[in-house]
């Protein structure tokens, strides 16, 4: 059997045990209640004496058990789902502020870009891509260029930073070979790459300058 | 023929490597003279030495970058675990 099937077979059990185990209480309580009821109607007549001058019938007795019960388990019930409308509420809400701080890292970092590459004096040509090293791999997390097009082509996949790195697989290499080649060896300074894609260059053709 | 060239530098924090800057460029064989000429495209010393004076703020940015996108997506993947029990769902309430 493969990982991922007895990991979605894990997640799935561990589901069970967990709706199991919140659910089976409530379950308990509320079946407890119509129990002393049906027993309150059995018991019609019988009593109990509570004290020395005090006597007690079953039913009533029962009964309001019953009731306190229910509203017991009625006040826990809605008591927990305010709670979790809080929760999805303030979980929606940081979702939101960590999605809108994401977005402004990925806007500070294009400003970047966009200045490094007024700096470096580079032409619709030329496009920047910051990656982030992940352990043994790259996500990318800005990129810009003069020209649109080239500043949308794959790999940008909209603003939202944490894409994998998507050039081709042998240019990967390259790229991995230079970034990270030792400080001092840095003699060939320019990577021939793969020619470009065909869709890319029809574009280009289409958009002159 | 015009073809992709690539060049790039690394961005290294205390701790390690933090990411790289990849410099991509759509050039013939006629603008590669200019390269080498004219204006810093894809030296790569150049643009080392141009990166420097940003690599404070670019190395800031990564780092950050990571804890947010990390947090954003333990946020998502909680929510989806909890809406799968629908409106009922046991754990932080009770």
């Amino acid at each position: 059997m493969s990982s991922s099937t007895e990991r979605r077979g894990l997640a799935r059990r561990q589901k069970l045990q967990r709706f199991v185990a919140h659910w089976l209480p409530h379950g308990v309580v509320f079946a407890i209640g119509p129990a002393l009821f049906a027993i309150a109607a059995v018991t019609a007549g019988d009593h109990f004496h509570f004290g020395r001058h005090h006597r007690v019938g079953v039913a009533p007795t029962l009964i309001v058990i019953g009731v306190v019960l229910l509203l017991l388990a009625s006040f826990w019930l809605v008591r927990r789902q305010r709670r979790l409308a809080q929760l999805e509420d303030e979980g929606r809400d940081l979702l939101h502020r960590a999605e809108g701080g994401e977005q402004a890292l990925i806007r500070l970092a294009r400003l970047e870009l966009d200045d490094l590459r007024l700096r470096l004096r580079h032409y619709s040509n030329e496009r920047m891509s910051l990656f982030r090293c992940e352990g043994d791999s790259f996500a990318l997390f800005a990129r810009f260029s003069a020209n649109p097009v080239f500043d949308r082509s794959a790999g940008r996949d909209g603003t939202r930073s944490g894409r994998v790195f998507s050039v081709r697989r042998g240019t990967m290499a390259e790229l991995t070979s230079v970034i990270f080649r030792p400080p001092g060896t840095a003699s060939i300074q320019l990577v021939r790459g793969l020619r470009p894609r065909r869709d890319w260059a029809s574009r280009r053709r289409r958009q002159p300058g | 023929m015009r073809s992709r060239l690539y060049s790039g530098v690394r961005i290294e924090g205390v701790n390690g490597p933090l990411g790289a800057l990849l410099v991509e460029s759509l050039t013939s064989a006629g603008e590669t003279a200019q390269v080498a000429t004219g204006r810093t495209v894809l030296d790569r010393n150049g643009i080392e030495a141009e990166v420097k004076a940003s690599a404070d703020r670019l190395a800031r940015l990564l780092e950050v970058s990571r804890g947010v996108s990390a947090a954003a997506i333990e946020r998502a993947r909680r929510e989806v675990q909890e809406q799968s029990f629908g409106v009922f769902r046991g754990g932080a309430a009770s």
